[in-house]
């Protein structure tokens, strides 16, 4: 287990920033955070980077403890914090080597290489005789992600690292992430679904600084799923009333009068059952689409006003 | 603590800040020593008192300044975070920076002996400048800078205002070199505790010092100052962990 964290909880003053919350993640996975606003993403991550204690609760990283070994835990990690802090006044290769040698990485010959390695690694090789300062906002994101990764951590976490991205350096990243995932364990904290979607292996949503949801990202879509729709469309005109004969269908959307929704539960069942009634009532089937439920809603409902 | 030193000490001669504060030290120091009304080609006397009792009131205005923004800055803009979960302790970070700060302090303070070797060279044979007491003043204030950058240090570690963290350690260097001295010679204290409040400033050991006796005792009592204010600024950081 590469991280796990045990009934963690952070309090602010009298308010529960986190609370109590338990998790794990494998070595080689990646665990999508999500959560609202204020829901406790950054602070567990502050926690598990050992720049706040936790109140209550502990977290191992790689088995260290992360109370007991802040610089052991911090050897092991790269971190992109929120915001992505970084010095504007320092050259990209001047603060990559910095950020080297502050990790404790000794070897000098070595560390040139590993600076290239790292510019490649985001794509920053055409921006880096640059200072930060003149960089572009995804840019900097690219020398804050160069940053975690220079001393090869085997952790990586990452505080929303692809806000402020343009659609074309968003998928540059989330391919670099997964690229790293082989050989290392990363945390990273998002607000944009599809990117769960398409990055994570698991899935944390936290609200309130409370789980209320952890699985695969495939399950919650599923478990959260209990209505189907799929969307058809028939050659000829049908009635609605002639669609609900279906047993399985409990409610009919009509967009015209050949086109609909229909709502109904266990999907195969019901797109078997369409199509039996196509080939039965002679009307051909032109279109048999299953819409299911975005994880967008399912985080909207778990995480909406209760 | 190296990484952090090296990037303290690019950041001051890098920037204007080193070239900056030397200057302003030697010159605001030359003119008054040798051009302003009062200096020492007027007087008769072989003597730098006029350098060693304005030097300690530059510092507390130009070390400040110096220091200001090594934590203040650091906090605003949130790098602060980046320092502090790298596998280094935190008084790793106040020493680097504390070094860095040292150092440029004492680029500041060595043009000054120029000073000395002036005065021995234009002294007369008959009264030469006492080099035992200019060397004692040279060491009292060499001291009374690194406890500046300390207080400045700590000062700056406090906020994340830079004007905030200037008068905050200006304040605390006044306090400290002067405000003491000065309580103790309040009536009240007359003939009891005078001595000791007196001991707790820095001015009672700085003239001290430069009659050109080192004493251990002011020693001691220098470097304690400074680790006070270490460790006092190493808390100040630790504070976001309350
Ligand atoms: N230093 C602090 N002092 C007091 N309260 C804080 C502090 N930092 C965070 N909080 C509070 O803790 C809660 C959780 O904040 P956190 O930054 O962890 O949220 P988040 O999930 O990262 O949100 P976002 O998606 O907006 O980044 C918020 O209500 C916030 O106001
Ligand atoms: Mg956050």
């Amino acid at each position: 287990m590469s991280i796990s964290v045990h009934n963690l909880s952070k309090t602010y003053g009298n308010q529960k920033a986190v609370d109590s919350i338990s998790f794990s993640v494998n070595k080689g996975e990646i665990l999508g955070f999500l959560g609202p606003n204020g829901a406790g993403k950054s602070t567990t991550m502050k926690m598990l980077t050992c720049y706040l204690p936790p109140s209550a609760g502990t977290a191992s990283v790689c088995g260290l403890d992360i109370i007991h070994q802040p610089i052991a835990v911090k050897q092991k990690i790269g971190y992109l914090p929120e915001n992505n802090p970084l010095y504007y006044d320092m050259y990209v290769k001047e603060f990559l080597e910095f950020a080297w040698h502050i990790n404790g990485m000794k070897t000098p010959n070595n560390s040139q290489q590993k600076i290239k390695n790292s510019i490649e690694l985001v794509g920053l090789q055409v921006e880096q005789h640059k200072k930060i300062g003149q960089l572009s906002k995804g840019y900097k994101q690219r020398v804050g992600l160069a940053q975690a990764l220079i001393h090869e951590p085997e952790v990586l976490i990452l505080d929303e690292p692809t806000s402020g991205l343009d659609p074309n350096q968003l998928a540059d990243i989330r391919q670099l992430i997964r690229n790293l995932a082989k050989e290392k364990t990363i945390i990273f904290s998002t607000h944009i679904m599809q990117e769960v979607q398409a990055v994570c292996d698991k899935v944390v949503i936290i609200n309130k600084g409370k789980i209320v949801a952890n699985d695969t990202a495939d399950n919650l879509q599923n478990m959260l799923s209990n209505e189907t729709l799929v969307e058809v469309e028939f050659e000829n005109a049908i009635a609605v009333d002639a669609l609900k004969e279906m047993p399985q269908i409990h409610a009919v959307e009509k967009i015209s009068d050949t086109h609909f929704v229909l709502h109904g539960k266990q999907s195969k069942l019901l797109r078997k059952a369409i199509f039996e009634f196509a080939v039965q009532k002679n009307n051909p089937l032109l279109l048999l689409k299953e819409e299911s439920k975005s994880l967008e809603e399912v985080f909207h409902q778990l995480t909406g006003k209760q | 603590m190296n990484a952090i030193l090296k990037k303290e000490i690019n950041l001051f001669f890098s920037s204007l800040i080193a070239y900056v504060s030397m200057a302003v030290f030697f010159i605001t120091l030359s003119l008054n020593l040798f051009i302003f009304q009062g200096n020492i080609l007027d007087s008769n006397y072989a003597t730098l008192d006029t350098f060693f009792t304005l030097a300690p009131w530059i510092l507390i205005f130009l070390i400040p300044a110096i220091t200001m923004r090594s934590f203040a800055d650091e906090k605003q803009n949130g790098t602060i975070e980046f320092l502090a979960t790298k596998p280094i302790t935190d008084l790793q970070i106040v020493m680097g920076k504390y070094i860095a700060a040292l150092i440029l302090w004492t680029f500041t303070f060595l043009p000054t002996f120029i000073y000395f070797i002036c005065v021995q060279k234009l002294s007369l044979e008959d009264a030469p400048i006492d080099s035992g007491a200019t060397y004692g003043s040279y060491i009292g204030l060499y001291f009374l800078g690194a406890v500046f950058v300390s207080i400045g240090l700590f000062a700056s570690a406090i906020t994340n205002n830079q004007i905030v963290a200037f008068l905050v350690g200006v304040f605390l260097c006044y306090l400290m070199y002067d405000a003491f001295y000065r309580i103790s010679s309040l009536p009240i204290f007359q003939g009891q505790l005078d001595y000791y409040i007196q001991a707790i400033g820095l001015n009672a050991h700085y003239d001290s010092i430069s009659r050109g006796v080192v004493d251990t005792r002011d020693i001691v009592y220098f470097l304690s100052v400074i680790a006070l204010f270490i460790i006092g600024t190493r808390t100040a950081l630790e504070s976001r962990k309350w």
